[in-house]
């Protein structure tokens, strides 16, 4: 489902070239849970912004459902996503200007889907239990209840693939949880492939796999603890 | 299980998303379209009151001619044309005769005496409008014995009234009333001298008109059939052209009356259109704050799978919405101004001019609207294209400078190509577009680059010791994301155009003071008949006689230039070498004397006495003939130069001459100044007429001469300077204060520049404020840095302004309107006062939330 093969990206800094990420190799089988942890600077959103296509390695390649995403134009990678990609943010990034549902309607009227679209938004919302808001403006709705809409947003478009960067880092530990348990249940039952990156232990044990980086590289690739224990969301 | 993947563009996400997000930013938004508001609105305001007078005018051509054609000349019309005449009558056509001369008027009851056109007219004339007369429907009674009808302002500058005497010439008439308004009447032309209205056998009898008297002499003619016109000026063209009698039909007078307000018209439509750009740096400007603003919504829909197209279609249908809304506004506060300019500019509009909604106009107005805040939007607009999806994940993600790629050349070759064109459309002909247009360019980039010049110099060296509120003030001038190039250029380019229109105006009013002011000659006396000369020079005080110039004025025409007629000369097949007509045909005014005026160079040949010209100093031998000293230009136009023989026709009389000496003139000078003056000896005993100058320094002693002068020698006539340039004052600063009215609309679009970089940083300056407060500033410390930074920012924008304008005119004074130029500091430091205040006023009543709030919730906030 994801492939990541030779993945090195650097940035320039006074002249010089500054690696971010050093030859990641990765693969992450259909419907798996994959949370990638590590300190701040070690690499872990590069590393997502690269799997999801919204930058482009130094060097390496990147396949999404058999897709090499590189030999895409920035257009067609926009595309790509918009048929087979989900996206949740720390800071939710809702449009302001528009209302609870429009904004996940946002993904399916990008694909030109217009039919049936008012009510699988609806149904969205009312899954994570924002029935009654649906036309409230971000500004109107708490933390955690943003999360929800953007949680709703990120499924709207069916994806295969879901990313998810630090979805609890805005949130109170019990908010955050809440939002966790909602996303693992979305993914299970739209059998989508997550990535998500934390710097939250706990939440980072719940996925199948936990992908440590430090320093740009690979250091740790184990199964998560929840999932050695049975706690954890099963594929 | 891969899907294909192919670009796609969502038009219809794109219009929805454009829609809902205005719905919701639209207030915010909304203030910057006023920049365009203003600039449409000066547009429309200028379009429709142009086609106001260019409408007024032609349905007032009949009305404003009194009838519908015209024949005239300044000498008595010659028999053939009066034959004419008499058959048109004959054949029941309307005919009325129109005698207008210029003489001094006493009013027995208060002693005074004016300088008045007297007016005898015919009766039916005019033959269109209705004259409106106080006491109403007295129009008629100045053509009985006895009575006339006079101007209302004859009677204040006479201090007389209703039932007193006026003394003209050698008649004594009774004021039967005022004329309110007569329809043929054009404001400026009665600014210089108001009317008396009498009958033409009254004019007979008063013995004004001597010979060589300056007069005007018509025949109106009704003809309100147009076929009719045609047919007469096909019929007798060729007599009135042989006769030198001009013909001019009614809608022929209209449009050239309306040529110059037409010019005038052009003229502000391009201050508008200067108005209009400023507003489109304010679009550009605001277009730019919005995408930064909403830069993370961008990136996300990019994440989640927007194309470059959807994204930036969806922020251009905004920003075209934007200005169509703005220009719509534009386009209604234009429809109420427009009826403000016609007032401003009554002294100088041939017509009143009534006011109508021009769909036009409206048009014209919205489209180029729409248009300019299309094109400035696109600029910023193109920023879109460069939001990376990355950005969503990473707030600090900048992309890295901008891509010259087709699109934004095109776009920057679009703006700049409709600018130019907007330019040639509006101007009142293409090279004054072209060369606006260059000056436009040149200027913003002169402000722009003094501006960056003056604010860097701030920075380097500004005092290092100076409190550090002041210096944080000065270095805010350099914020990341700072706005002080689009401030400096729009209320840079407001001080421009408004400084330029004080510098250039306060050049032209102190040239005329100079003109008619100190030394210079301030009375004319003219029509003095050769046996008056010694009278009226004894009515001067002695102080000033000596000084009076004396001057003969000989009527002459061209009888032979090296002996062939004007017909032989005009027949000449040699383009180069065939006079032009206009210089062989008219009547010359010569004189004789035996030395170069004030006024005059000597530039080839000799004078009479040996003086030589200061380019050639050929001597020429005239032989037995008398010399004669030609104005170059002329000698030019006559295919003349030195050693040629030209014949004078004088009362019938041929005076052969020879051109001795040629003569650079200046025009400008207030005194009488000659094409041909001829050596002394042959002309004293032609029938002449004299003109005297003089420059009589007080008031009483000018109201004084003329009063004398009517007593004593009615047909002379006194021309008191100081009136005419009281006339022209008028006018220049009517016109100046039209030109301000629009230069006004240039600085309230520049104040929303202002506004709009101000929001641009207002979350940085929040958080800066917020920031200072915690480390322990006061609100005075705060208010420090605030107003240091207006200051500074007010003072460079101005200072670019001004330093240009001044520039400007010291280009435009000499050139155009060739005069000397010194720039005038008092009234720049002025125009600096104002725009820094309003620099000001508006900075802190776009930060006063940075005083009041508390810190803590602002540093809370998520930078954006």
């Amino acid at each position: 489902m994801i492939v990541a093969e030779g993945l090195e990206k650097s940035y320039t800094s006074g002249g010089r070239p500054l690696p971010v990420l050093r030859r990641i190799d990765l693969e992450v089988p259909p419907e798996a849970f994959v949370s990638i942890v590590g300190p701040s600077g070690s690499g872990k959103t590069t590393l997502l912004g690269l799997l999801a296509g919204l930058d482009e390695p130094t060097s390496g390649r990147v396949k999404l459902d058999g897709q090499d995403l590189f030999a895409l134009t920035e257009d067609g990678r926009a595309e790509f996503r918009s048929r087979n990609v989900g996206f949740v943010f720390q800071t939710f990034h809702l449009l302001p200007t528009l209302t609870a549902l429009e904004n996940v309607l946002v993904p399916l009227e990008l694909r030109g889907e217009y039919a049936g679209a008012r009510e699988r938004g609806e149904a969205l919302l009312g899954r994570v239990g924002l029935g009654e808001r649906m036309d409230h403006y971000p500004a109107q709705l708490s933390g955690g209840e943003q999360q929800r809409v953007a949680l709703a947003r990120a499924f709207a478009n069916r994806p295969k693939i879901l990313f998810a960067d630090e979805p609890t880092g805005n949130l109170d530990r019990e908010t955050g949880g809440a939002i966790v348990a909602m996303l693992e249940e979305l993914n299970r039952d739209a059998h989508t492939t997550l990535v998500l990156v934390t710097h939250d232990p706990a939440l980072a044990e719940r996925a199948h796999r936990v992908i440590s980086l430090s320093g740009g590289r690979i250091a740790t690739d184990r199964p998560g603890t929840a999932v050695a224990t049975g706690a954890g969301v099963a594929s | 299980m891969s899907t294909p993947v192919r670009p796609h563009f969502a038009p219809r996400f794109a219009i929805r998303l454009a829609i809902r997000e205005l719905r919701h930013g639209f207030r915010r938004v909304g203030i910057y379209m006023a920049s365009i508001t203003l600039g449409v609105a000066a547009l429309v305001s200028i379009h429709s009151f142009r086609e106001d007078v260019a409408r007024s005018v032609q349905e007032e051509a009949d009305v404003l001619m009194g009838a519908n054609a015209r024949l005239s000349d300044d000498q008595p019309l010659p028999p053939e044309i009066e034959a004419v005449l008499d058959s048109l009558g004959g054949a029941g056509t309307g005919v009325a005769r129109v005698t207008t001369a210029t003489s001094m008027v006493f009013a027995p009851s208060s002693n005074l005496v004016r300088l008045l056109q007297v007016r005898a007219l015919d009766a039916g004339y005019p033959f269109y409008g209705d004259v409106t007369t106080r006491p109403a429907g007295r129009w008629g009674e100045h053509l009985e014995p006895g009575r006339v009808l006079v101007d209302p302002a004859v009677l204040t500058q006479l201090a007389v009234d209703i039932g007193d005497t006026l003394v003209v010439g050698r008649s004594r008439l009774e004021i039967a009333g005022t004329v309110d308004d007569l329809p043929t009447d054009l404001a400026y032309q009665t600014a210089i001298g108001p009317r008396v209205h009498v009958s033409q056998a009254t004019l007979a009898e008063s013995e004004l008109l001597v010979v060589g008297s300056l007069a005007r002499y018509e025949a109106f003619v009704r003809l309100p059939d147009i076929e009719e016109r045609r047919q007469v000026r096909e019929r007798y063209d060729s007599i009135f052209d042989a006769a030198d009698v001009d013909f001019t039909l009614a809608e022929e007078q209209a449009q050239s009356l309306s040529n110059g307000v037409r010019f005038l018209g052009r003229f502000l439509g391009l201050v508008g259109l200067g108005a209009l750009l400023l507003g489109g740096v304010g679009v550009a400007s605001a277009i730019h704050v919005y995408i930064r603003e909403k830069r993370t919504s961008i990136s996300v829909l990019r994440c989640l799978g927007a194309h470059q197209a959807t994204a930036f279609a969806a922020y251009l249908i905004q920003a075209s919405l934007l200005g169509l809304f703005g220009a719509l506004a534009g386009v209604a506060v234009g429809l109420l101004a427009q009826a403000l300019l016609p007032t401003l500019l009554a002294d100088v509009l041939p017509v009143d001019v009534t006011t109508r909604v021009s769909l036009g106009s409206a048009a014209a107005g919205l489209g180029i609207g729409v248009w300019v805040a299309l094109i400035f939007a696109l600029i910023p607009l193109l920023e879109v294209r460069n939001v990376p999806p990355l950005a969503a994940l990473r707030h600090d993600f900048e992309t890295t400078g901008q891509r010259w790629d087709a699109l934004r050349v095109g776009v920057y070759a679009l703006a700049g190509g409709s600018i130019l064109l907007l330019c040639v459309l509006e101007a009142p002909e293409p090279d004054v577009g072209f060369a606006f247009a260059g000056a436009l360019a040149v200027a913003a980039a002169l402000v722009a680059g003094v501006g960056w010049l003056l604010a860097r110099g701030a920075r380097r060296w500004f005092p290092s010791r100076a409190p550090y509120p002041v210096r944080q003030g000065v270095s805010n001038l350099f914020r990341p994301q700072n706005q002080t190039l689009s401030v400096t250029l729009a209320l840079g380019f407001g001080a421009f155009v408004i400084g330029t229109i004080v510098e250039v105006g306060e050049s032209i009013r102190e040239e005329l003071t100079l003109s008619f002011g100190t030394g210079q000659p301030n009375v004319l006396l003219f029509d003095v008949q050769p046996d008056q000369v010694s009278g009226v020079l004894d009515l001067l005080p002695a102080s000033v006689r000596p000084s009076a110039d004396v001057t003969p004025l000989v009527t002459s025409r061209i009888a032979a230039i090296n002996g062939r007629t004007p017909d032989e000369l005009r027949d000449n097949p040699d383009r180069e070498e065939r006079p032009e007509g206009w210089a062989v045909r008219r009547e010359y005014r010569n004189t004789y004397r035996d030395f170069i005026s004030r006024a005059e160079t000597l530039v080839v040949g000799r004078w009479w006495d040996g003086t030589p010209g200061s380019e050639d100093d050929t001597e020429v031998d005239p032989g037995d003939l008398p010399g004669v000293s030609l104005e170059e230009d002329v000698a030019v136009s006559l295919r003349v130069g030195l050693g040629d023989t030209i014949t004078w026709e004088v009362s019938g009389i041929e005076v052969p001459s020879v051109v001795m000496s040629l003569r650079r003139v200046d025009w400008d000078r207030l005194e009488p100044n000659f094409f041909a003056v001829l050596e002394p000896g042959v002309l004293e005993d032609a029938p002449q007429t004299i003109v005297m100058v003089a420059r009589l320094p007080d008031a009483t002693q000018r109201a004084a001469i003329q009063r004398d002068l009517v007593g004593r020698f009615p047909n002379v006539s006194a021309l008191d300077f100081s009136r005419v340039q009281e006339a022209i004052d008028n006018v220049l600063s009517r016109v100046r204060q039209a030109v301000g009215f629009l230069a006004a609309f240039s600085a309230l679009a520049g104040v929303i520049v202002l506004l709009g970089a101000l929001a641009t940083s207002r979350q940085q300056r929040l958080r800066e404020g917020a920031l200072l407060k915690t480390l322990g500033a006061r609100r005075r410390q705060i208010l420090t840095v605030l107003l240091s930074e207006y200051i500074a920012l007010g003072t460079v924008a101005t200072g670019s302004g001004l330093m240009l304008a001044v520039a400007g005119a010291a280009i435009v004074v000499p050139t155009v309107f060739d005069m000397a130029y010194a720039p005038r500091f008092g009234s720049l430091a002025i125009i600096w006062l104002v725009v820094v205040a309003l620099t000001v006023l508006v900075g802190f009543l776009g930060s006063r939330d940075l005083l009041s709030r508390a810190p803590l919730p602002v540093l809370r906030e998520a930078p954006e």
